[in-house]
């Protein structure tokens, strides 16, 4: 018995001292943590935007989700910022879409997911022009885009969403690239179907009712 | 004692070409050279941090109840990884996902935890964690290395040939066994003739 007592103990003791060190972390960095994701959603709604627009947090009623952002420039309305949520190949996938006031896409960008990486985690996959080669030969390196959520702009929400599958979009030539746009397409990242269809899933079933909720409930 | 320290987990106890052990997230995160890195880093902090704590406590802990012991103080390690990484490098860790509170159940951990900082004192241990952290790291970054060429044209994130299309089938999990069964063939190869040699 006084063995089992003192076993439970040693486990127990081990335990405190773990809860302890892990709570203390944890209240150190909760701080720089939310900072961090309300950095993300800022920086993230700011590419979504035209350049100059001002970011208006709105409170949204049912059926517009309880926070969206309004862009403004002036007197004008530059288009709408959503939070869309979308369950993919192992959980949630978190990402900001904008549409202006016709309801085509202006930009889009993940917030959060946890797809298998090197699969689906490529949705956020940034693809820079530069090649190795250039970067050794100097010069200045420039910023990567998310080729995956690149390829939305211009996509209209109110108008059915096809996806091909033959080659992923940053492979494309310039002249395909628009007529995919023109013609409401968009490429799957290769090997990751799941998470592109969650994506779009996610645009499907929430846009077409904000964006008319937004406009009156006229199409 | 260091470089031989180094040396030993490295070359002659490296986890993943030697004992074979880690494989899983060795064949998971090996898709891009910076993952390689970032989930190295997390290894050898975890490893370095959990083999000093085990080696500290080891007389104190009962034999019975060591295992449970030890993931705790391991899960512990990972949690703080984690929470650092989300607090100071949100970027690679939303790369490395689920894989870094998974570092818990990767068995280069409990291995030299019950094989290494159990029976050894606190300096020796530490010094096995960094050395075998080293190993695992430099593995990953050799495999991440050769996948992330192969399966995606790039290194380090930048196209190596322009207009190449890469075969797909490095970047997903076949591919990396495909690579770490020909890395490890490799090394057994050197290894084996060097042995002949020496008879």
């Amino acid at each position: 018995m006084s063995e089992t007592i003192k076993l439970a103990l040693a486990l127990a003791l081990v335990c405190v001292f773990s809860g302890i060190i892990i709570s203390f972390t944890h209240s150190s960095t909760a701080q720089k943590i939310e900072a961090q994701k309300l950095r993300e959603q800022r920086s993230a709604l700011s590419q979504v935007f035209a350049p100059g627009a001002r970011i208006v947090d709105t409170v949204g009623t049912p059926p517009l989700p309880r926070q969206y952002w309004i862009g403004r420039n002036g007197p004008s309305t530059t288009g709408y910022a959503f939070v869309v949520e979308s369950r993919g190949y192992f959980g949630i996938i978190r990402y900001i879409a904008g549409i202006d006031e016709q309801g085509r896409i202006m930009g889009m960008k993940i917030l959060s997911q946890s797809e298998t990486p090197g699969l689906g985690a490529r949705v956020e996959e940034l693809v820079s022009e530069k090649s190795l080669w250039n970067a050794f030969g100097g010069g200045v390196r420039k910023n990567g885009y998310q080729w995956f959520m690149e390829q939305f702009k211009g996509i209209s929400v109110n108008k059915p969403l096809y996806v091909s599958t033959a080659l992923e979009w940053r492979f494309l030539p310039e002249k395909i690239k628009k007529e995919f746009t023109g013609s409401n397409t968009v490429s799957a990242i290769t090997g990751a179907t799941v998470s592109t269809r969650a994506i779009i899933a996610g645009l499907e079933k929430n846009l077409p009712t904000w964006y008319a909720a937004l406009h009156g409930g006229k199409l | 004692m260091i470089s031989e320290e180094l040396k030993r987990g490295i070359v002659s106890e490296n986890p993943i070409f030697a004992l074979a052990l880690g494989l899983c997230p060795a064949v998971a995160i090996s898709t891009s050279v910076i993952n390689a890195f970032g989930m190295g880093a997390a290894v050898i902090f975890v490893l370095t941090g959990s083999n000093i704590i085990i080696s500290f406590v080891r007389k104190w802990v009962p034999d019975k109840v060591r295992i449970p012991c030890f993931i705790t103080i391991i899960a512990t390690f990972v949690t703080i990884a984690d929470l650092l990484m989300k607090a100071y490098a949100p970027l690679l860790n939303r790369q490395l996902g689920i894989f870094v509170p998974l570092i818990v159940v990767n068995c280069i951990i409990l291995a030299r935890a019950e094989s290494y900082a159990s029976q050894n004192n606190v300096r020796k241990s530490a010094l096995d964690g960094i050395a075998i952290g080293c190993g695992f790291a430099l593995s990953l970054v050799v495999i991440a290395a050769v996948r992330e060429v192969l399966g995606s044209n790039r290194l380090f994130g930048l196209t190596v040939v322009p207009g190449f299309r890469p075969m797909l089938v490095f970047a997903i999990a076949p591919g990396g066994f495909f690579t770490i069964a020909a890395l490890l063939a490799l090394v057994n190869y050197r290894r084996l003739k060097k042995d002949k040699n020496n008879l």
